[in-house]
């Protein structure tokens, strides 16, 4: 059975999250980011905007979500931990 | 007895008649002369300069979360992590990540959350659907045999459900589900405007309809005609113009994360004195195509876009072959004619006199003299270092030395 280990980070665009792991990625076998725009895509999951509970939809009544401007991005190891991420979670 | 004149149907190394290659290809020979490496997923055969070895060995997949693929039979299989999702008889499914958007427990669900009701006289509830579930081979899915129920049979109105978790954006989506009916028609939609046709089903199918929400708020969305039952599950909202494999989901959206997958190790590369040129045959299997972007059968590169050969099919699912040096676009070639659904053998070869890219059907597409890229230390099967994925299935992949075009055109017609 393999560990799973989450690490999810916030920030307030994109730009920035892919910025954390690029600097997150030194020293690394295996960079979480690289180049102007690339994530590992096998390993972290792709920018993602953050939602809260809106208002309820006009034609359902089903509950709605509308984005808090904050930007969430996970990245998932399999048996392997590391420091530097943990560190980063808010 | 001296070595020399000793019989044996084997010649041995030291007689005259010693010729390992006939001897390989004669006996054993399921990959293709010069395959340097060759793997055949379709039936779990793998092997590197003419020695099978376990797949493991040959190839090394990155993937953090599971994978449900489908076998021959219909009954899909789970894949642990950092596992290739291969089946035999079906091949490799090699795919870019996707995430199922919607948050309700979307296999196994023990309650109506995340599952809103809409119409007068609709009833929704949990039921077990357990013997119709492994007749669609969803068992190893919806382990607990529980389905959702929505009841329009005493409605005069369109009843439906409204699954939470929104698209996030107004690129396109595609919204499904595994779906069956009594007494009457269902459809699925993304809210509420974007909805394939209502029609019946008889036993479990997977129902889907892309297009764009016309605002970030909008999610996945069954409808179900006056007087008529659905009985559904798996439901599915991804940001792709097409369905991808099941991605269960338990009270929050899931991702199924790429499948990167390259050779284990790379010695065998300039062994067999591929840096100089070389071919590729390879037999892919589309369940979709139109999806308007690249999508990568293989990419030799030395880790960067810089220097590389890469072949796929292109955003106009046109075969094609690039090859970059020194970060200068050496060639990319395309065929005339795209590919279609199914199995598509196609050829490919390169050297630095030129090269050719070759389908089933006699379309060739030539190149000639160009720059070699240099440093390639690097296969990947069905990715680039740009991130395009084949999403489609693998059959099989023989990486060779110089095969003549001609060579090429006749594996490709009996492959």
């Amino acid at each position: 059975m393999s560990a799973i280990n989450t690490y999810l980070i916030r920030a307030t665009s994109p730009e920035e999250l892919h910025a954390a792991l690029v600097a997150a990625s030194v020293g690394k076998a295996r960079a979480f980011a690289w180049d102007a725009d690339r994530f590992d895509d096998a390993r972290v999951r792709l920018p993602y905007p953050e939602t809260a509970p809106g208002a309820a939809d006009p034609e359902t009544g089903a509950a709605t979500e509308v984005p808090t401007g904050i930007w969430l991005c996970e990245v998932v190891l399999v048996n392997e931990e590391d420091a530097t991420l943990a560190a980063m979670q808010g | 007895m001296s070595v020399a004149s000793r019989s044996s149907d084997i010649p041995i190394q030291g007689d005259a008649s010693y010729r390992p290659d006939q001897i390989r290809f004669a006996r054993r020979a399921w990959w293709q002369p010069n395959a340097a490496l060759a793997a055949d997923f379709y039936n779990a055969r793998y092997a590197r300069n003419g020695v099978d070895l376990a797949l493991g060995d040959a190839l090394a997949t990155v993937r953090s979360s599971a994978h449900f693929l489908a076998g021959p039979d219909g009954v899909y299989q789970s894949f642990a992590a950092n596992t290739l999702a291969r089946i035999t008889a079906v091949g490799a499914y090699i795919g870019r990540q996707v995430t199922n958007k919607c948050t309700n427990y979307n296999a196994n669900p023990t309650s109506t959350a995340g599952v809103t009701k809409y119409g007068t006289g609709s009833v929704l509830s949990i039921v077990d659907d357990q013997a119709a579930l492994a007749a669609a081979g969803l068992q190893n899915i919806a382990t607990s045999g529980k389905v959702y129920k929505l009841d329009n049979s005493a409605a005069t109105s369109e009843g439906g459900v409204m699954f939470s978790g929104s698209a996030g954006n107004v690129n396109k989506h595609t919204a499904s589900v595994y779906m069956r009916t009594v007494g009457g028609t269902a459809c699925v939609a993304i809210n509420s405007s974007i909805a394939n046709a209502f029609d019946t089903y008889a036993a479990y199918s997977r129902v889907a309809v892309t297009g764009t929400p016309v605002d970030t708020g909008r999610g996945a969305q069954i409808k179900v005609a006056a007087g008529g039952t659905a009985y559904f599950i798996l439901n599915q909202l991804e940001e792709n113009t097409f369905t991808t494999p099941p991605i269960a989901t338990a009270g929050a959206a899931a991702t199924r994360y790429a499948s990167d997958v390259q050779a284990a190790s790379m010695g065998w590369f300039n062994a067999a004195g591929l840096a100089s040129g070389g071919a590729a045959l390879i037999v892919p299997n589309y369940a979709s195509v139109g999806h308007g972007v690249s999508r990568t059968l293989f990419e030799l590169s030395d880790g960067t876009a810089n220097n590389l050969v890469r072949a796929h099919v292109d955003a106009s699912d046109k075969p094609a072959l690039v090859i970059v040096a020194g970060g200068v676009t050496q060639i990319d070639t395309a065929l005339s004619a795209a590919v279609a659904l199914g199995r598509k053998p196609l050829a490919f070869g390169w050297g630095a006199g030129g090269g050719y890219v070759v389908d089933r059907a006699g379309n060739v597409a030539g190149f000639s003299a160009i720059t070699l890229p240099g440093g390639l230390s690097m296969l990947r099967l069905g990715s680039s270092v740009a991130g395009n994925y084949l999403n489609a299935k693998l059959e099989q992949i023989h990486i060779c030395g110089a095969i003549q075009q001609a060579d090429g055109q006749t594996w490709a017609v009996t492959a």
